[in-house]
């Protein structure tokens, strides 16, 4: 049994709490109310203060100061109001201070739970005091003995309660929920404490005072609220506001009105339900209960308020931080309202006629008066009023609001400016559809305007004529001094003029030379044109070169010729006199100094003789003279006096070189494009398919102002000439600031197309006029790689001029593109440009000074000198962070020279000396390059000095060889070098179809012999190309020249891979290949059909035709994986065994032609003799195939008869020598392939007859009857080889 | 004296172990040790790199009873001295839980070289069964051998060329049963050839193949090629471990 001590703190524990819950239920209906407000106060003021507060948080601070101290005021109230009780407060504050902690986990339940159970289920207890309602009545007294009385029967009760088993409280509690229902108005406190009693759980108590308080308070909120039983914790702001609430003064007046109200539904009740009277008194009893609670829950109160500070301290720390607020939500309506602001959007509705006229005008329809009009592009109807809406706003929701952005004077809205970009055309100089001949023809025009411009400037004649006014002066002065002794002036001009008189003849040499070198390059070209047009027996250009000759008076020219050289003698003599006289000048003072220094080291040998002699220590002073004489100086060495002959010979030599000679007809080429062209009926089929490709190609151009695409030109398709015609003029009404224009030229075929280059065209100044500007020429070049099977020589692929396919050149597709910038002219003859002020970089456009890109453009930013000027213009603040890039690069600043790849020394691992002088490197190099003495080369030893000098040897002199010849020859023999080449090429053709007669070369016979197109795609066609070449040993020189030109093809093509080269496919329906879209020609169609049809077909049909082998590439070859397959198919007429052939003769049907026929009278004896010896019925032969290759030998079964059939496949490993498997090593491989036919003959060595039955004794022999031997050479050039071994067999006669 | 003695008569009785298996390699190796014996080890004229590893396993998600083939591709100056240059696995299938194909099939091969350009690459075709039974290729692979002596593993993606054309892909799945194949898987190793539009266009990938090296290199840095820093060398062989 507990304490009397322990019963009276568990009755006063259990009475507060049930004060509490009543007193707190009241309170709260108030606190929520006005927490409520105050949450909406408080939400209203953080809105309304959120723009303060978000940059000023002592904002926050200062109001939750100004919370603690109203708190502060309100404890103090409360305090006051409780002073009457202190004593009691103190009594119920040291017991619970001290016991509560312990006591809260036990009894949690039972301390919820008795007092209820007690007043509801127990008969009342007759000792309860009615009370009055007022608690003002109660003395202090009083109500100590009632409490007294009260705890007593309450722990009566509640020992009572304790003897029960406690899960009964649960159900009861239920039950009393439902039976609430019926008092809900005015038991709100006990459900109230129901709920509190249901709520409780164990855990979420450590400070149970606390927590339950808080749980309480909320259910009962809730169930304030909406009568919803629910569990759940108190949000913070709740808690907040529930610590926080300023409770008020009236309180204690609601709690009489609603005490008053009270007592009215209970009367009601008491009428009402008589049978529950103890539920009445019970109620009575709470009343009573609550009478004391008014000063209970101050008592109450003033721990809570103590608490509160620690918890308030908490609570504003979270405040500080967190800001609960809602999300941001702008309605619907309101955003529309904004938009409405900011953006236009024209409507659909038509314009009334009305305000698309000016006023006082009719609008005037043109149909209804009869007059055609036309026919109007189709537009749809909202379209047109969305624009028509669109253009009558435009006004002010354009130029008012943000003209700001654009062009500086842009304001008044007269002022439009217009750019016109005039797109005349392109050329291509070259088009991965040029042909040969265009390539050519393309340097040839190169060098046709070349020569146009020179002639145009003319400053060789520019240049002579200078050179001759500067002979006559220094004449005419000499004239004039003649017999004077000459001024210093004089002297020294003259040494001027002869100064420039040399400058400029070196200057007219260097023009002269570049006029004749260009002269005859044209010429060059020209018959190269002619040449290939020879060659390939059609012309594709329309080019055609004039030379016009003028012919001259010979003596007049020689004479001419002569002075000129003449004069230029003497001046060089005369400098070379003057040279000499400076060096002999020079030579002489030197001299002097040598022998000087001699003299004096003379004087000091002899002095040191004499110093020997003494036998002096003066070795150190000897040292010291040597060191004051210094160095032994160079002795000088007398130059040599000028060879007037050797000068003049040079002279006249240089002049024969560069100038025109005497006699020889002063040329003038002009080029026309008059030329026929051959129609392309007459044209051979890759030729066709160039032009029909080219036909099928077009252009266009998109013109880009600022980056945007402004327009774009019609697509034009492409002509034969490979020049394109646009003509096209594009106005643009320009807003902005012109910053870049750009013209994207792009090409396509049939619908699809690409960007083949872009094009900046600088924007013109504000001077430049439509009318008066000049179109301009910017090149263009793009890097696309394209090549084509039939005869165009495609992009960034190496082709060849040259027939055997030497001197690759990789051409990159690239051209002119002509077009013209310039500012509109209005109607009334005014520019439409911006003022000049905008442009000249003036102190107007800040901006622009600032923009590097827009000052110098974006072309110019590459360009270092540009930068450096501009940055220097521009005054950049080279502190300024941004700047420092810009400074970085300028400090590095802008060499005179330029770089391409500026990096690459620090990549060298490696001097390009010693790089050259490695013999190792050299080696990897030409390996890498495919040299052929080294291509084959395995494991480069990785040391210098293990290789030796002597690798190189061959592969030197076959280098000097070559340079032989080609400095042999000359440009101007050039036809002899096409003479050469075709007469190759017939030569070539003529072996070719020379070896095929002979040699049955199946596909080799295909390829055409003037066929021009040098890439071969098989490897394998050119394997069979250098078979040939080295069949054929007619003359070792020509021999030589093939092979070279074979092995230039080889090397091509085995870099040049085909599809089929890599993935090997079943080549099913190849329906156009990828790109060529679903199209299904109907070829294809019959190989699937077909392909269907043999899914049908037998795997292993009886009469198997032959199928062509899958062609193997040899690129990756190795070891093993080449086989040699010999199919030994059948024999007939073997010979047969003589004696065999004897004894069956009568029953075999004779052999055709065997060789035993001649000798039939031998045949009886020796039928005889041997018959007993053939005691197995062997056949007349037992003939099997051996076939040895390359050490390895294998053979057939053995079949019978003279006719036997063996139908076997033997496989013989392949090796070619060191791994090697390029054609000309397998063309080197000397084996042979021996087929040999023996006789198995089997003879019986059982010697003991005895034996005989069971054991076998037998000796296999094998005679020879014939072979056959077949080079590897001949099975490599037709891969398919029957031997018909019958012929050649030779037999073996006993 | 003695010492080279003996190191000759070592090298007469490589011959004859060795003439097994090729002729050219016997007779190279006899050659190499020779001028080794004759010039001293202090200067190799070769270098020696020692591959062991296996190729684990892959992953192909949609297939399952695959094999792998493997081989080398190197470079001019390069030559195996021993070990198996290219090798066939065994079927393997899925496991129940595990959606890797695990082969564990070893690789073993030796290359000396004197010129690290070329240096060897592996070359993994993985091949099964489609649904009509014909073995078709499942995935092209390649990787360079590391040149770090030490463990690597090394995941490869796979990829097979695809059909050029829409109907054949039609009549390869309905009709043939075959899908196209490099002629020579070794293309897979090598850059020329697939520059152009043709191949590289029409390839798809596949799967992945996980490799594992452990790498020894014999005589690098004496020939001038120092592959590895001293600091990372020693701790490279387990931090390289995934």
């Amino acid at each position: 049994m507990s304490s009397s001590r322990d019963v009276r703190e568990r009755i006063r524990k259990t009475k507060r709490e049930m004060q509490e819950s009543l007193g707190r239920v009241r309170d709260d209906k108030q606190a929520l109310v006005h927490s409520w407000d105050e949450s909406k106060e408080n939400e209203h003021t953080v809105v309304e203060d959120m723009a303060v507060e978000e940059e000023d948080p002592s904002e926050t601070l200062r109001h939750s100061v100004k919370t603690r101290r109203m708190k502060k005021k309100n404890k103090l109230q409360r305090e006051k109001a409780v002073e009457s009780t202190a004593d009691e407060e103190e009594l119920a504050e040291a017991p619970q201070h001290s016991n509560e902690p312990l006591d809260a986990r036990e009894d949690e339940l039972p301390a919820g739970t008795t007092p209820v159970l007690s007043s509801r289920d127990l008969p009342p207890h007759p000792s309860i005091i009615r009370p009055g309602s007022s608690q003002s009545g109660s003395s202090l007294t009083q109500r100590m003995t009632e409490r007294l009385k009260n705890a007593k029967y309450k722990a009566a009760s509640r020992l009572e309660q304790k003897s029960m088993v406690e899960p009964v409280s649960r159900l009861q509690s239920l039950r009393d929920r439902e039976s609430h229902t019926r008092f809900d108005r005015d038991t709100l406190a006990m459900t109230s404490l129901l709920l509190y009693e249901m709520d409780l759980d164990p855990q979420a108590d450590e400070d149970p005072s606390f927590a339950a308080r808080m749980k309480f308070r909320d259910t009962a909120r809730r169930a304030a609220k909406d009568k919803q039983i629910e569990a759940g914790l108190p949000s913070a702001e709740e808690a907040y506001n529930f610590f926080t609430f300023n409770f008020k003064p009236e309180e204690q007046q609601r709690q009489k009105k609603r005490r008053s109200k009270r007592g009215e539904t209970e009367e009601e009740e008491d009428e009402k339900t008589g049978e529950d009277d103890d539920e009445e008194n019970e109620v009575e009893q709470e009343r009573e209960h609550e009478g004391e609670e008014e000063s209970e829950v101050r008592d109450e109160d003033a721990p809570l308020v103590r608490d509160e500070d620690d918890l308030f301290l908490i609570d504003q720390s979270v405040q500080d931080f967190l800001e609960v607020r809602r999300a941001e939500y702008l309605d619907y309506s309101r955003r529309l309202q904004r938009e409405r602001e900011m953006l236009f959007v024209p409507s659909m509705r038509p314009v009334p006629a009305s305000c698309k006229l000016p006023e006082n005008v009719q609008p005037r329809y043109l149909e209804e008066e009869g007059l055609y009009v036309g026919e109007r592009p189709p537009v749809y109807l909202t379209n047109q009023n969305i624009l028509e809406n669109r253009i009558m706003k435009q006004e002010e929701a354009l130029k008012s609001k943000h003209v700001n952005l654009y062009i500086a004077g842009m304001g008044d809205p007269q002022a439009d400016y217009q750019l016109d970009v005039d797109v005349s055309g392109l050329i291509f100089s070259h088009h991965p559809l040029f042909s040969r001949e265009h390539v050519l023809g393309a340097r040839l025009a190169q060098l046709y305007d070349q020569h146009l411009t020179r002639r145009h400037k003319n400053l060789t004649q520019l240049l002579t004529d200078k050179l001759n006014s500067l002979r006559n002066t220094i004449h005419n002065m000499m004239e004039l001094h003649r017999g004077d002794a000459l001024s210093h002036v004089t002297q020294q001009r003259i040494a001027e003029y002869k100064q420039e008189v040399r400058h400029t003849r070196q200057l007219r040499d260097v023009e002269q030379e570049k006029d004749r070198v260009l002269l005859k390059n044209i010429i060059r070209e020209w018959r190269e044109i002619k040449a290939l047009r020879d060659f390939q027996r059609f012309t594709n250009t329309p080019f055609k070169l004039f030379v016009r000759k003028e012919n001259v008076d010979g003596d007049q020219d020689k004479e001419d010729f002569e002075n000129e050289i003449l004069a230029e003698i003497c001046e060089l003599r005369m400098e070379a006199e003057e040279d000499y006289q400076n060096r002999m000048n020079d030579y002489s003072r030197r001299h002097e100094d040598w022998k000087s220094w001699k003299r004096k080291q003379k004087a000091l040998k002899k002095k040191l003789k004499r110093k020997s002699q003494q036998e002096d220590e003066e070795d150190d002073d000897d040292e010291e003279s040597n060191d004051v004489l210094g160095d032994e100086p160079e002795k000088p060495i007398v130059p040599e006096k000028p060879d007037i002959g050797v000068l003049e010979e040079q002279v006249r030599e240089k002049a024969f070189r560069i100038r025109r000679n005497p006699g020889e007809p002063v040329l003038t080429p002009e080029l026309t494009v008059s030329g026929p062209v051959t129609p392309n009926d007459q044209c051979p089929r890759g030729e066709f398919a160039r032009r029909e490709d080219v036909a099928k190609h077009s252009l266009f151009i998109k013109v880009l102002y600022n980056e945007k695409e402004v327009s774009r030109t019609d697509s034009r398709s492409l002509s034969m000439d490979f020049r394109v015609h646009f003509g096209q003029i594009f106005n643009l009404k320009i807003v902005n600031w012109p910053e870049s224009i750009k013209l994207q030229v792009f090409e396509g075929t049939g619908s699809s197309s690409f960007q083949l280059a872009e094009v900046c065209v600088p924007v013109p100044e504000s001077s430049v006029l439509t009318g008066s500007a000049a179109s301009e020429e910017i090149e263009f070049s793009s890097n696309q790689r394209l090549s084509f099977n039939h005869e165009a020589v495609g992009s960034g692929v190496p082709f060849s001029l040259e027939a055997d396919g030497s001197n690759p050149l990789i051409l990159l597709t690239s051209g002119k593109l002509s077009c013209c910038v310039s500012w509109a002219v209005g109607d009334d003859d005014v520019p439409l440009a911006p003022p000049a002020t905008h442009f000249g970089g003036g102190t107007q456009s800040g901006l622009r000074q600032m923009d590097a890109i827009a000052c110098i453009g974006a072309a110019g930013l590459n360009d270092l000198k540009k930068l450096g000027k501009w940055a220097a213009e521009s005054r950049l603040d080279p502190n300024d962070p941004n700047n420092t890039s810009i400074m970085q690069l300028l400090s590095v600043l802008v060499p005179e020279y330029f770089r391409l790849e500026q990096l690459q020394e620090e990549f060298n691992f490696i001097s390009e000396e010693d790089l050259q002088r490695s013999r190792r490197f050299r080696l990897l190099r030409l390996r890498s390059q495919d040299v052929p003495e080294f291509r084959q080369l395995k494991c480069i030893p990785s040391t210098d000095r293990e290789i030796s000098q002597k690798l190189f040897q061959d592969y030197e002199n076959r280098l000097k060889e070559s340079q032989i010849i080609d400095t042999k020859e000359h440009i101007d023999a050039h036809r002899a070098l096409v003479a050469k080449y075709l007469q190759r090429r017939r030569y070539l053709g003529q072996m070719l179809s020379d070896s095929a007669s002979r040699v049955m070369l199946g596909h080799v016979c295909v390829v055409p012999v003037e066929d021009l197109s040098p890439p071969v795609h098989s490897p394998c066609l050119l394997l069979s190309f250098c078979c040939i070449a080295v069949c054929f040993k007619a003359n070792a020189n020509e021999q030589h020249l093939v092979r070279e030109s074979v092995m230039n093809r080889f090397l091509i093509a085995k870099h040049h891979f085909i599809l089929s080269d890599v993935i090997s496919e079943d080549e099913v329906p190849s329906i156009g290949g990828p790109g060529a879209g679903p199209l299904i020609s109907p070829y294809s169609l019959r190989v699937l059909g077909w392909n269907l049809f043999k899914l049908a077909e037998a795997k292993r049909p009886l009469k198997p035709r032959r199928k062509e082998r899958k062609k193997v590439t040899a690129q990756n070859l190795s070891d093993g994986d080449v086989k040699l397959l010999i199919n030994v198919i059948r024999g007939y007429d073997i010979p047969v065994r003589r004696l065999c052939a004897a004894a069956k003769r009568p029953v075999s049907a004779r052999p055709g032609r065997s060789f035993t026929e001649p000798f039939p009278a031998a045949m009886a004896s020796e039928t005889q003799q041997q018959g007993a010896e053939w005691p197995f019925s062997q056949p007349l032969v037992r003939p099997f195939v051996e076939v040895s290759f390359q050490r390895s030998v294998l053979q057939t079964s053995t079949a019978e008869g003279p006719n036997p059939c063996w139908n076997e496949e033997i496989i013989l490993p392949f090796s070619a020598p060191n791994g090697d498997y390029s054609s000309n090593s397998l063309q080197g491989v000397r084996d042979e392939l021996f087929i040999s036919l023996f006789d198995e003959v089997l003879h019986d060595v059982v010697e003991d007859e005895r034996e005989r039955g069971n054991t076998i004794h037998t000796r296999i022999e094998r005679h020879w009857l014939g072979s056959i031997k077949i080079p590897f050479s001949t099975i490599y050039l037709q891969s398919r080889a029957r031997a018909p071994t019958h012929r050649q067999i030779c037999t073996n006669t006993p | 004296k003695s010492v080279l003695g003996t190191q000759r008569d070592v090298d007469n009785e490589a011959p004859l172990i060795y003439i097994l298996s090729k002729n050219r390699v016997v007779f190279h190796f006899k050659v190499i040790h020779y001028n080794n014996g004759a010039i001293m080890t202090n200067n190799p004229a070769v270098f020696l790199l020692m591959v062991n590893g296996q190729i684990v396993s892959a992953d192909f998600p949609e297939y399952d009873d695959l094999y792998c083939k493997y081989c080398f591709v190197y470079g001019h100056d390069w030559a195996p001295t021993s070990g198996l240059e290219e090798g066939i696995s065994q079927i393997t299938s899925k496991g129940r839980v595990s959606q890797s194909l695990v082969w564990n099939f070893p690789l073993d091969i030796t290359f000396k070289s004197t010129n690290p350009f070329g240096w060897p690459q592996i070359v993994v075709s993985v091949y099964g069964p489609d649904t009509f039974g014909n073995d078709v290729v499942r995935g092209y692979g390649a990787v360079h051998i590391p040149f770090t002596p030490g463990k690597h593993t090394k995941t490869i993606p796979m990829f097979v060329p695809e059909s050029t054309s829409r109907l054949q892909k039609f009549t390869r799945f309905w009709l043939m049963g075959r899908r196209p194949e490099f002629t020579d898987p070794k293309v897979v190793a090598q850059g020329e050839g697939r520059e152009g539009k043709f191949y590289l266009d029409w390839v798809r990938s596949q799967g992945f193949v996980t490799l594992q090296f452990n790498i020894v290199t014999k005589d690098m840095k004496k020939l001038g090629y120092d592959t590895c820093s001293t600091q990372i060398s020693a701790g490279q062989t387990t931090a390289q471990q995934p």
